[in-house]
């Protein structure tokens, strides 16, 4: 009997210990939070399909200071991005020039996570699933299951120390991982100074802007087309009529989500004697359908299955 | 040397209390073009690049070369027959899928450019449609991981679009 009080209260702080952080959703949203507020240095492997590459990450927080990141892809061709809050700027150093690109972005890893919504609860399960090591760290494994066929399971392994993102993985309907981002190396650190932010600088090349697209996106109405059965559990989040880099005017642009995943649809009018491209492709979680409808030109794209484009793109009709 | 200038442009350091810097500025052509480099990201930074020359001209070229919309609907049908390429698109993307698969451990894969054959050997091509990645990137309230750095610019596009 003693023995039994005494496993008793032995077992007491930790299961009170245990529910406290037993909900996963709270897991995941504290390790959304971590990633924009945490100081920290590293370098994570972004894999898709068969694309690799490695970067190197710098985020420091400085409290209304603001957020800033510099990333350094070691990969491939030289890349290098600043970004303070959502303003990003992309070095990529040529021949003899280093052409910098102005645009908004939102966050990279680890900052990916989605914040809590009624839409993402009702369309995937999420439970723990033990622990695993990442990059030489704990890492809490949470599994996100999609409740049907529309969209992506998702696994996130959360560092149990400090509650950052430490890897994250979309696997298909046969379990299968189609896209992942990993640390590697992540270290935490206190506060610092600024001097890290600024590009690397090579004399003797001339820096050339990229010509910023000004047309500001505006609401805009549907324009002839209708949009008929989508794929359950998306909401609209997002019309506007805006500029697509590279195109000479504005297209229609709808953003559907789903708590985690989301979906862009745009809407074009064909010009005259273009032989439009059309079909599809995946890399990694992302798929793409460009088709033709009605003399307008359907381009979708998502982090989600193909059924789930298709039907996007089916959903478009033109009444007459 | 780089970590002082920009602290200089910064307002941080006073150009005064930093005469190895100074001298170095006028004498060494490296430091003249950190200098101007750093000038360029500062001002991209706060968003206040000087106004592009011939901005008008651009307007007018643009205007020029608004799209001529096929319209009225109606005589589209026929020109397209749109109504039928629906479909036929929709079925054969569910047919190719299984080809997708097979594909997937190749990289990328063109899973459906067999939608329409007459068009087959005009495919779209992932670089082509990078500036609706970028578009999408930016506006969707979440974006999974794919990774935005990741997507090259338009502009920067080695084969073109």
């Amino acid at each position: 009997m003693i023995r039994k009080s005494l496993l008793f209260c032995l077992l007491l702080p930790l299961t009170a210990y245990g529910a406290e952080l037993a909900d996963p959703w709270l897991i995941m949203e504290k390790a959304r939070q971590a990633a924009h507020q945490l100081n920290y240095k590293g370098i994570f492997v972004y894999q898709s399909g068969t694309k690799v590459s490695s970067m190197q990450i710098t985020h420091m927080n400085y409290g209304p200071g603001g957020e800033f990141a510099r990333v350094v892809v070691l990969d491939g061709a030289p890349r290098e991005v600043l970004r303070q809050g959502n303003d990003v700027i992309i070095y990529q150093p040529k021949s003899e020039k280093v052409m910098i690109d102005k645009r908004r972005l939102q966050s990279g890893f680890p900052a990916v996570l989605p914040r809590l919504s009624e839409d993402i609860k009702s369309n995937y399960q999420i439970h723990l699933a033990g622990t695993e090591r990442i990059g030489g760290r704990d890492g809490q494994l949470v599994l996100l299951e999609p409740r049907d066929k529309y969209r992506y399971s998702c696994k996130m392994w959360i560092d149990r120390d400090s509650g950052l993102l430490l890897k994250m993985a979309y696997l298909n309907d046969r379990d299968e991982i189609i896209e992942q981002v990993a640390f590697n190396q992540l270290l935490l650190m206190s506060d610092g100074g600024m001097d890290w932010f600024h590009p690397e600088v090579q004399p003797g090349k001339d820096y050339v802007m990229t010509p910023e697209e000004k047309v500001t996106p505006a609401p805009s109405q549907n324009e002839g087309w209708l949009i008929g059965q989508l794929p359950p559990g998306f909401r609209k989040t997002e019309q506007v009529r805006r500029a697509v880099p590279g195109k000479a005017f504005p297209v229609n642009h709808l953003v559907f989500w789903d708590g985690l995943a989301s979906v862009s649809l745009f809407i074009e009018p064909m010009m005259q004697g273009v032989i439009p491209k059309i079909g599809g492709f995946s890399q990694g979680a992302t798929n793409v359908l460009v088709s033709v409808h009605n003399g307008h030109k359907i381009v979708v794209l998502g982090e989600v299955p193909v059924a789930t484009v298709t039907q996007f793109s089916n959903a478009i009709t033109f009444p007459q | 040397m780089k970590e002082q200038l920009s602290a200089l442009m910064d307002g941080e350091l006073e150009l005064e209390a930093t005469p190895h810097l100074y001298t170095a500025l006028r004498k060494s052509g490296e430091a003249v073009e950190c200098w101007s480099t750093y000038h360029l990201i500062g001002d991209v930074m706060r968003g206040d690049l000087p106004m592009q020359a011939g901005l008008h001209a651009r307007v007018m070229q643009q205007l020029e070369a608004e799209p001529v919309v096929l319209a009225p609907r109606h005589r589209l049908r026929n020109v397209l027959h749109s109504a039928h390429v629906v479909p036929m698109a929709a079925s054969a993307a569910a047919v190719a899928f299984v080809g997708w698969m097979v594909w997937q451990s190749q990289g990328v894969a063109v899973w459906s450019d067999m939608v329409q054959p007459t068009v087959a050997q005009n495919a779209i091509s992932p670089e082509a449609l990078n500036s609706y990645m970028l578009a999408h990137h930016e506006y969707a309230p979440s974006n999974g991981m794919q990774h935005a750095y990741d997507v090259r610019p338009v502009a920067f596009s080695e084969s073109g679009n």
